[in-house]
């Protein structure tokens, strides 16, 4: 086909179209009329158009924009009112920095333990459960917890795990802690154990802005995984496992604050009236990780199960505010989030 | 629909300004309200546009799955970009770009575009249903003609994979999306000419490998 051939036959195509100008598509319809082979081309060309456009019309998956919302991190500039805000939270976290550093460094100097002091090293290896510790035993109960139903718990696993890295949250399990994290880059840390044959508790405490972010990558797994939020007690039904709880509240039972005994003797360096108050506040689980949840449980769920649904899972069912807390290492926002996985450990989801 | 997003669009006077103008309107005012951190306006943009970004997307890339992902992709790149849109286009045609190039970067990483038959794979021997089982009920009212007509989108849906990328995009978005040339040369950042040519060329290509559908 010639050059101007071609360029003729494009014009017949835009023609088609209706994308020609008054005057060229005159010319083309003369054209038309004179040269029936032309007339053949541009029916063929509306065939091949006709048969693209007749193909049925899919319609998007249900709740898309839910996902994307909950995904999606907005670049654009926040109203005033909400910088402002961040920027005061940002003066309150330096000022109780200022204030944690000041605590660390009068408490670094008290006396041991054998000398009539109770020792840092007091402080519980399961951090992540003493983290919850404060929680009455008929709270845990109504705990609620995300479970995630996976066709396949190792590859769930490993997408947790990944998650958890990519978010700077670090595996715990099994650290004998004696030295509080003192901020938020120190304190999110998770702890995995192997509850059942096929199943897999995770135990993540983090800060607010990571709580976030674990719940909107969350939501993006539920493509792939059945991930609903549920209480705790309905979670053991489920799994057939109703002696955890009792274990779970002697566990937490072994974990209670622990206060000086009255009349112990005052760090000399330390003003009476200031010393004995300090300490158990360091001394109490949730006031060494910073973790407040004793005051007020995270908000309870009916206790029917949670039904699939496609709005997304809610972070804010898991925030427990610390910054009621009057203890001056409460200065970040912990909060637990309790993540069951189940599922069979079986080959790798599409392999050959 | 929350208070604010029903008046605007109750506001917009559709018999005055038209339905294009009428929708840039709406999108306008969404976008301010998103732009003012009402993120549920950005939700109504979503619902409003995603079928037909799913379904350009799907004839783009011939996979569901991947047409969902990618679908997904293209509305969050669009919320986190949203600051970078100077509106002198459409939104639309904005959000369009954002899906066309995942599309097509998808394709550079991941290879050809894979066609995926509705009866699947040959050969397979799971008790899996076959795509073809799990159309809607609607289209087996009558089952011949059904079949026949599947058949056809079937042979036109490979055909299209067949072509190379920048001969597929036009076609899907003249004749699939309607775009007019203009728009298509905005998406593309391609000249008007060059919008006319490749599709010309791509139907050519398509009217010899679709001899047998085309009296």
């Amino acid at each position: 086909m010639s050059a101007r051939n071609n360029e003729s036959h494009e014009q017949l195509s835009a023609y088609l179209d209706g994308e020609l100008s008054e005057a060229d598509a005159a010319a083309v319809a003369r054209a038309l009329q004179a040269d029936p082979q032309l007339a053949g081309e541009l029916e063929r060309l509306r065939a091949v158009r006709q048969l693209v456009a007749s193909l049925p019309r899919e319609s998007a998956p249900a709740g898309l924009a839910s996902r994307v919302l909950a995904q999606a991190r907005p670049a654009g500039r926040a109203p005033w009112t909400a910088r402002l805000a961040r920027l005061a939270a940002a003066a309150v976290v330096l000022v109780a920095v200022g204030l944690g550093v000041t605590m660390v460094y009068y408490l670094s100097k008290a006396p041991r333990a054998d000398q009539g002091q109770v020792a840092l090293t007091d402080a519980p290896e399961r951090p992540a459960v003493a983290a919850a510790g404060a929680l009455a035993a008929a709270d845990v109960e109504d705990m609620p917890v995300v479970q995630l139903n996976a066709g396949n718990r190792v590859v769930a696993e490993q997408e947790l795990e990944e998650m958890f890295v990519r978010n700077d949250i670090r595996l715990v399990a099994k650290a004998r802690v004696k030295v509080a994290p003192a901020g938020p880059e120190t304190a999110n840390f998770y702890d995995r154990t192997q509850t059942g044959l096929n199943q897999t508790r995770y135990t993540v405490v983090m800060d607010t802005k990571r709580l976030r972010q674990i719940f909107s990558e969350l939501n993006s797994l539920r493509a792939s995984h059945d991930i609903a939020v549920i209480p705790m007690s309905r979670q053991l039904e489920s799994a057939g496992a109703r002696t955890e709880l009792a274990m779970r509240r002697r566990h937490l039972k072994g974990y209670a604050p622990a206060r000086p005994a009255p009349g112990k003797p005052v760090p000399a360096h330390l003003p009476p009236s200031r010393a004995p108050k300090m300490m158990a506040d360091r001394l109490e689980p949730k006031a060494v990780f910073g973790v407040a949840a004793a005051s007020r449980p995270a908000k309870r769920l009916a206790s029917a199960p949670a039904a699939p649904t496609a709005e997304p899972l809610d972070y804010r069912q898991f925030m427990q505010d610390g910054r009621r807390r009057r203890d001056g290492l409460a200065m970040v926002d912990l909060n637990e989030l309790v993540i069951i996985v189940n599922g069979d450990d079986g080959p790798a989801v599409g392999g050959e | 629909m929350t208070e604010w997003a029903s008046n605007i669009v109750a506001d917009t006077n559709v018999e005055t300004v038209g339905p294009v103008a009428s929708d840039a309107f709406e999108d306008a005012a969404l976008l301010a309200a998103c732009r003012k951190g009402q993120m549920d306006a950005f939700g109504i943009l979503v619902q409003r546009y995603q079928d037909r970004v799913f379904n350009a997307i799907l004839r783009m890339c011939g996979n569901r799955d991947d047409a969902e992902e990618l679908c997904q992709e293209a509305f969050v790149k669009a919320l986190e970009n949203l600051s970078r849109f100077r509106e002198d286009s459409r939104f639309y045609t904005w959000l369009f770009r954002i899906a066309a190039n995942l599309t097509i970067s998808r394709r550079r990483r991941g290879g050809r575009v894979k066609f995926h038959s509705l009866d699947g794979p040959v050969g397979r021997d799971d008790q899996s249903p076959r795509p073809r089982d799990m159309l809607p009920d609607g289209r087996e009212n009558d089952p011949a003609e059904a079949v026949a007509q599947e058949d056809v989108h079937e042979r036109v849906l490979e055909e299209l994979a067949g072509l190379d990328d920048e001969f597929r995009a036009v076609v899907v978005m003249r004749d699939v999306e309607g775009m007019n040339y203009d728009e298509i040369a905005e998406v593309l950042k391609i000249p008007h000419g060059t919008v006319k040519s490749r599709l010309y060329r791509a139907r050519l290509l398509l009217q010899e490998r679709l001899q047998g559908l085309i009296t």
